[in-house]
């Protein structure tokens, strides 16, 4: 029923659709022809129910949470703020209770190549950091963390209360036995968005570690809305699983409604 | 069913160099045209897995025979250089395609110890030949770096009468050369499997216009679905969509449409 409404370009609200993986803001090393705002027009045209925003691209986090957080008061049924955080821009407990008591923000984004030259490629976790607190905050919150390196397998083992999500996971774990390892956490879930979103690697995922514990995302506006939905919908696997993918699974961990 | 006229230039048949294929692949044009009926796409262009991994003149010919029963099937010829003796020379291979719609294929892959390089003296004179009888040309790049955006500027401007629909794998930061290219250069339309951008359909086609873009799925690697839908949702004109969808290419194959 989706797909057919889908290929017949029918506004696809009623499937109550949460893109888990958006950016506010602009990136430098590339030209995005639809940021921020004008994504609004997007999200309604295709008919996505909610995108979660986070501000990771900005190089100076509180500001990128401010914006997202205006952004989100701005289109409150619409928009949910994820609280982005780095060590370099000081104390990340902080932040995070701002993001948290102050802004309302619903998760957390954390990105390991977003260092600029010359330590492009040095490993965030070697400049410290409070990432074990940040953890136990999410656990206590039960804020998802969005994780683009820096979460090791170590910190979903130590941290089975919280909740991590490895960002483009469902394509990026290559190979079954590797799946298959990272599938026996079950405080970690992955998200969809990918360069490569191949058909053999999406429904590997699913298969493994159940369509419960997969989250449809974008990584718009590097990616079109309309464009993300396809890898779901052509997957051999129901319409309830599909549904579970495209904001069941996400509606829960967010506590929404 | 779907709601636009789509014409894909980028999938293949045969088969598949992975240890699984892709669920519902059947490697055959059967099961190609199978594909196409489910999504509502009327015609494809397919080229030959076992021509881009095994032997070009074997996989042309397996793949000729192979979509022989299918009237919305057309090849797409693959292509390479002809000076060891191995492949038809230019003028062979062009009178070889002249029997039916097809287009011609260079596969460019730089990833790997057995990667295939564009060197445009030593493809000049399958370039002149596809440019003299303006046989539309898919580039299917494997990956896309700096350095060849100096051979595809050089290529475009070389052969201005060749029309060349471009695939890359995925187009983020090389907008700023798409943007350039496209200004420069009527004969480039750019593969849609690869450009994924939010918004980037109607940032583009307002400016160059619809020839910008043409539809190819790179299927079975990705489903065909996914460019479906970003041009069904896509906000610019009706017959801007139907152009995008297959038109400008069937104007190309019929040797309707000039660069």
């Amino acid at each position: 029923m989706m797909l057919h409404d889908a290929l017949n370009g029918k506004r696809l609200a009623n499937y109550r659709i949460i893109d888990f993986h958006v950016h506010y803001g602009k990136w430098g090393v590339m030209h995005m022809p639809c940021v921020s705002e004008a994504m609004i027009a997007n999200i309604e045209r295709v008919g996505v129910e909610k995108i979660c925003a986070n501000g990771i691209t900005l190089s100076d986090m509180a500001e990128a949470n401010r914006q997202v957080a205006e952004f989100a008061c701005k289109y409150p049924d619409q928009v949910v703020g994820i609280a982005a955080l780095c060590p370099v821009n000081g104390d990340m407990v902080d932040e995070l209770k701002r993001c948290i008591f102050d802004y309302g923000f619903k998760g957390i984004k954390v990105h390991g190549s977003m260092i600029q030259f010359p330590y492009r490629g040095l490993d965030l976790r070697e400049i410290g950091g409070q990432w074990e607190q940040v953890w136990s905050l999410a656990a206590e919150h039960r804020l998802p963390v969005l994780y683009h390196g820096i979460v090791t397998e170590d910190d979903i083992r130590n941290f089975p209360q919280t909740t991590f999500v490895m960002a483009h996971g469902m394509c990026g774990i290559k190979g079954r036995s590797a799946k298959e390892r990272f599938a026996a956490y079950p405080n970690l879930y992955l998200d969809t968005p990918l360069t490569q979103n191949t058909v053999l690697e999406a429904l590997e995922s699913v298969r493994i570690f159940g369509a419960d514990r997969i989250l449809w995302g974008t990584d718009a506006p590097l990616d079109d809305f309309a464009h993300r939905l396809g890898v779901i919908l052509d997957l051999p696997i129901s319409e309830e699983e599909k549904l579970q993918i495209f904001g069941g699974n996400a509606r829960q961990l967010l506590g929404l409604k | 069913m779907s709601i636009l006229p789509f014409l894909d230039v980028a999938c293949v048949i045969g088969p598949y160099v992975n240890p699984e294929s892709p669920p519902g692949y059947e490697g055959t044009a059967a099961g190609l045209v199978r594909k196409m009926d489910e999504l509502g796409i009327a015609e494809a262009c397919p080229s030959s897995i076992t021509a881009s991994f095994y032997c070009v003149d074997e996989g042309n010919r397996e793949l000729l025979q192979a979509i022989e029963p299918y009237p919305q099937l057309h090849a797409a010829w693959l292509v390479a250089p002809h000076h060891t003796g191995e492949m038809l020379r230019a003028d062979q291979l062009l009178a070889r395609m002249a029997s039916g719609m097809s287009l011609a294929k260079i596969y460019v892959d730089e990833t790997n110890f057995y990667s295939t390089v564009l060197d445009l003296d030593i493809y000049a004179e399958v370039l002149d030949a596809l440019a003299a009888s303006r046989t539309p040309l898919l580039l299917d790049y494997t990956n896309f770096t700096h350095e060849q955006t100096f051979t595809l500027r050089t290529l475009l401007a070389r052969w201005p009468q060749l029309p060349v629909l471009l695939k890359f794998p995925k187009v983020a930061n090389e907008e700023r050369v798409l943007y350039y290219l496209w200004e420069k250069f009527e004969n480039l339309h750019v593969v849609l499997s690869g450009y994924q951008l939010l918004g980037g359909i109607e940032k583009a086609v307002a400016r160059f216009g619809a020839r910008a873009f043409v539809f190819g799925s790179n299927y079975p690697y990705f489903t065909p679905l996914q460019s479906m839908l970003h041009l069904i949702y896509s906000e610019i004109a009706e017959e801007d969509k139907r152009l995008i969808a297959g038109d400008t290419v069937r104007g190309l194959l019929r040797k309707e449409v000039t660069a």
